[in-house]
């Protein structure tokens, strides 16, 4: 491999920045230069995701490398008539982290349970997000509240269906239900907006990918 | 379901594989257990992007990184790529025969590797104090582990790696550890289950391996590691990935390390995903510290 350029200042001040034109592609060719703007464009994503899910920086900071390191390795499966590359980044980084927060049995503390019909918590922040991710916020509101309780302390805090259980009252059964039915639903809104393919690459309006 | 089964799958079946999807997505992919071959063609990502998608929806990122974890990010991702593209490397089993494992006694090494992944598990602040340790502990093994004299006879393996082994056996450098199995059931042999043959000097060698479960390479592949000491302990080298034909009682693997290994410490076996990776998983099926 050629030996990278050298690398330029880091911009750590600055808010993450994810829009740019694709990296992913040249990442799957392995491409020296791809590394640093790979990480430049995706490092404050997946530096977010690793805070919210380990207990400490230090543990953060392990697991964003691990993070990039199968990004680095998976980025050949990435289709762009799929999904964006923000969203392909975040569901990398995503099982990365709750395997390592399966492998050391150890989770976030749990949550204050947030209002049944809460809106998100934060304002989205539209003008940085993927369209796919402007999509799927649209597509949250859509659901039943059982559904978006459920799924906020399942994505959010990575509460098992047993802690969920818990701390909402719901009978696991339901809250199995509210999990499945309410993530399908979320991929057929996506689908339905030409977001998401399925398996066999077909749109539900019958359009190729 | 409101959705239509695709071809080859009837609608119970898709509301399994659906559950076992949103599992996945939701809980990672060992809450999920395990699914049917039949039923991979439908296993897509469609539910993990849209959590994915969800999540950043929902908790937009806003968190800036630490400025120094972009040097350290890159420079692994560096060290990374260079090891990917000179890897011709990945060793294959060669000249393997049929031979009994002669160990008798049961017992294992592994209790102590099992505490220690344990204790990693459960402290962490880096994994520099795992494979330090890991290296202290096998180092301890010794007490209990026979020692192997460089230029002692051989287990009957297949001629090409045997003569390899014996070339390599003429050079006084070259030297000969055993390895331990763990309490990890893939390897069924007693305390010893196979060694390890390796010179510094020419950077080659070869792992013989008793005993250790045949493996379906679509689930899961064998992968050397070499933790070097003069190498910062965090990043034990790959010394390859391999498998274990089924009837094969032993098997000869060269060592083909992706970078020089300058000071060899421990040799270790591990169980990991198809192809291998660059972060093991620490399940680990033999151990070989080096004096």
């Amino acid at each position: 491999m050629a030996k990278a350029a050298p690398e330029p200042d880091p911009t750590p001040n600055e808010k993450p920045s994810f829009d740019g034109p694709p990296i992913l592609p040249r990442v799957a060719t392995g491409e020296p230069a791809a590394i640093n703007e790979c990480y430049d464009r995706f490092g404050g994503l997946v530096w977010s995701l690793a805070r919210r899910f380990c207990a400490n920086p230090t543990d953060a900071e392990d697991a964003v490398q691990e993070i990039f390191i199968d990004l680095w390795k998976s980025a050949e499966r990435y289709d762009s008539s799929i999904a964006s590359e923000t969203t392909f980044v975040a569901m990398i980084a995503r099982r990365r982290l709750i395997d390592r927060n399966r492998r050391r049995q150890r989770r976030p503390p749990m949550p204050t349970l947030p209002e049944q019909s809460a809106a998100p918590e934060e304002s989205i922040g539209q003008a940085e997000m993927s369209e796919d991710v402007r999509l799927a916020a649209e597509a949250f509101e859509q659901l039943r509240p059982e559904q978006k309780q459920v799924l906020r302390l399942a994505i959010h805090h990575g509460c098992s269906h047993e802690q969920i259980a818990t701390t909402t009252g719901m009978p696991l059964g339901t809250v199995k239900t509210h999990a499945r039915r309410g993530l399908i639903r979320m991929r057929e809104i996506l689908r339905a907006q030409g977001k998401l393919v399925d398996e066999a690459g077909n749109r539900p309006g019958g359009d190729e990918a | 379901m409101s959705q239509t089964p695709p071809a080859g799958i009837d609608e119970r079946s898709l509301d399994h594989v659906e559950e076992w999807l949103a599992d996945r997505a939701l809980l990672g992919r060992g809450d999920a257990g395990t699914m049917p071959r039949r039923f991979a063609d439908h296993l897509d990502e469609g539910l993990d992007l849209a959590a994915a998608a969800l999540d950043l929806a929902l908790f937009p990122p806003r968190e800036v990184p630490p400025a120094a974890l972009r040097a350290r990010v890159t420079a692994r991702l560096r060290e990374v790529a260079a090891a990917a593209n000179a890897a011709a490397t990945e060793p294959r089993a060669i000249g393997a025969s049929s031979t009994a494992s002669t160990a008798s006694t049961a017992s294992t090494a592994s209790t102590a590797l099992t505490a220690l992944t344990g204790g990693f598990a459960a402290s962490r602040s880096g994994s520099t104090g795992w494979w330090v340790a890991a290296a202290a502990i096998a180092i301890a093994l010794l007490a209990w582990l026979p020692s192997l004299d460089p230029r002692g006879a051989s287990p009957k393996v297949g001629e090409s790696g045997e003569s390899a082994i014996a070339a390599l056996r003429q050079h006084a450098s070259t030297k000969v550890v055993a390895c331990a199995c763990t309490d990890d059931p893939l390897c069924r042999a007693d305390k010893v289950c196979g060694e390890v043959i390796w010179n510094a000097e020419r950077q080659e060698g070869f792992l013989r391996l008793r005993g250790v479960a045949a493996n379906d390479p679509r689930e899961l592949q064998y992968q050397l590691w070499i933790v070097d000491s003069s190498r910062d302990a965090r990043y034990p080298v790959d010394g390859g990935v391999f498998d274990v034909p089924a009837g094969e009682e032993e098997i000869l693997v060269p060592i083909k390390a992706a970078v020089p290994v300058r000071d060899a410490a421990l040799f270790a076996v591990s169980v990991e995903k198809p192809g291998g990776t660059v972060v093991s998983e620490r399940r680990f099926v033999a151990v070989a510290p080096v004096s």
